[in-house]
């Protein structure tokens, strides 16, 4: 399967388990997993970031949407986008240039470091937006933390389920 | 042109993520009133300082607006502070009136001098008008015509006004001696009169010129005379005769009427 229609089925899958399976308010929890955050992990690393920013507001904004979050997911979303390079750099400190880097052939290791530095910081900023302040941050930790351990939990699941043995 | 060009194409990726996080940011302000007003909140104070700039820059293109605007004020509030100080002298429920003029000739070396107005005739300025500033009495109108006027200066040996005392009803003549230019005189005050340094001295309004009330300064020496009954007061202006501006010609209600009585009285 080409690379953009398996990309348009995650966006789907992801997008729509989101929303319909793991809405905190639907589920009566607190907290629920963002498996959305898995899509800037998948986004192809040789695409121009600034097209990885467009898709990621795109996702932001279509979660939003449909969360009637008003604009929360899309600051997180950009902002996870924006740091993407550099956490990827961080990930595969081993890879001399990202333009030579193949995920594919890289360790699960350093790609689960990768998914877990990226929902780090789209999670910190989605609860800063949230709380609109830095007086609750008691409440952003623990909100972070709690929601980060969730979402890592069913993304490292995700990944090990949907990945090819080589 | 082609360096900007390069520049922008250059930094493509952080001006795209400027403008998208500008977006959402706002996207997320107009949904959430907390993040709104912390929103506001922080953008007042990071873009205050270039308001205030920008502030300062136009406001010296707008000066003239901005004195016009003041001299409206004035009008209005010295307009209802005669009005209210002097409400049982208003005949026939017509209220006072100030009308706004400004000098352009002040002559302060001469024993009997003159001020300039731009305003005359046309604006509703009256030979015998009383001219106050904000601070006091300035003159009286000597001649007029149709676009200026020319003023009696209080700094006029010729010139003397009813004064009386504020905290009583002792009466006096205010005149100018001819020295300092911040110094007049009041004299013709009773000896029975409780006088002290510093008392302030107000227009006695027993003329169709002046309103009473009016603030004209206060008592700087007082000389008790051997050989006479009234003290002779030395009174410092509380406006500077040497500075001034804007002034306003003050109308008296029935002014005709009230200066027959006067001279059928005499």
């Amino acid at each position: 399967m080409s690379k953009p229609i398996s990309l348009l089925i995650w966006f789907l899958v992801l997008v729509f388990a989101q929303v319909f399976m793991l809405d905190p308010i639907m589920l009566g929890i607190p907290y629920a997993p963002l498996i959305y955050v898995l899509l800037f992990v998948l986004l192809p690393h040789q695409w121009e970031a600034w097209v990885v920013l467009l898709v990621g507001f795109f996702i932001g904004v279509m979660v939003d949407l449909l969360f009637l979050s008003g604009g929360i997911h899309t600051v997180a979303s950009l902002i996870a986008c924006f740091t993407r390079p550099l956490l990827m750099r961080a990930a595969y400190r081993d890879t001399i240039s990202l333009r030579d880097l193949k995920i594919e052939n890289e360790s699960f290791g350093s790609l689960c470091l990768y998914t877990l530095l990226i929902i780090l910081v789209h999670h910190f900023f989605l609860f800063t937006a949230m709380t609109g302040s830095w007086s609750k941050l008691g409440w952003l930790l623990g909100a972070w933390g709690a929601n980060s351990i969730l979402t890592i939990m069913t993304c490292f699941l995700l990944l090990v389920l949907t990945q090819k043995t080589k | 042109m082609q360096k900007l060009l390069n520049s922008i194409l250059r930094n493509r990726t952080l001006l795209l993520f400027i403008l998208l996080l500008a977006l959402s940011l706002r996207y997320m302000a107009r949904n959430h009133n907390y993040q709104r007003s912390n929103f506001l909140a922080l953008n007042n104070a990071a873009l205050a300082p270039f308001f205030e700039a920008r502030h300062q820059f136009f406001s010296h293109f707008n000066l003239n607006q901005h004195n016009q605007q003041l001299i409206e004020d004035n009008q209005y509030l010295l307009a209802k502070l005669i009005n209210e100080q002097n409400q049982a002298l208003i005949l026939d429920s017509i209220p006072f009136e100030v009308i706004p003029a400004q000098v352009i000739r002040n002559s302060i070396q001469l024993n009997y001098n003159h001020i300039t107005l731009n305003a005359g005739e046309k604006s509703g300025i009256r030979k015998e008008m009383g001219i106050i500033s904000a601070k006091g009495v300035v003159g009286i109108v000597h001649s007029i015509n149709e676009e200026t006027s020319s003023v009696i200066s209080l700094l006029n040996k010729a010139l003397s006004i009813n004064a009386k005392l504020k905290k009583s009803n002792h009466f006096g003549s205010l005149h100018w001696n001819g020295d300092s230019p911040k110094d007049m005189m009041l004299s013709d005050v009773p000896l029975a009169a409780n006088v002290q340094v510093g008392d302030t001295i107000v227009t006695g309004g027993m003329s169709a010129i002046f309103p009473k009330h009016i603030e004209l300064g206060v008592i700087r020496d007082v000389i008790v005379p051997t050989n006479d009954n009234y003290y002779q007061l030395h009174i410092s202006l509380f406006q500077d005769m040497t500075n001034l501006d804007y002034v306003y010609g003050v109308v008296i209600p029935k002014a005709e009427t009230i200066k027959e009585m006067i001279i059928d009285n005499e």
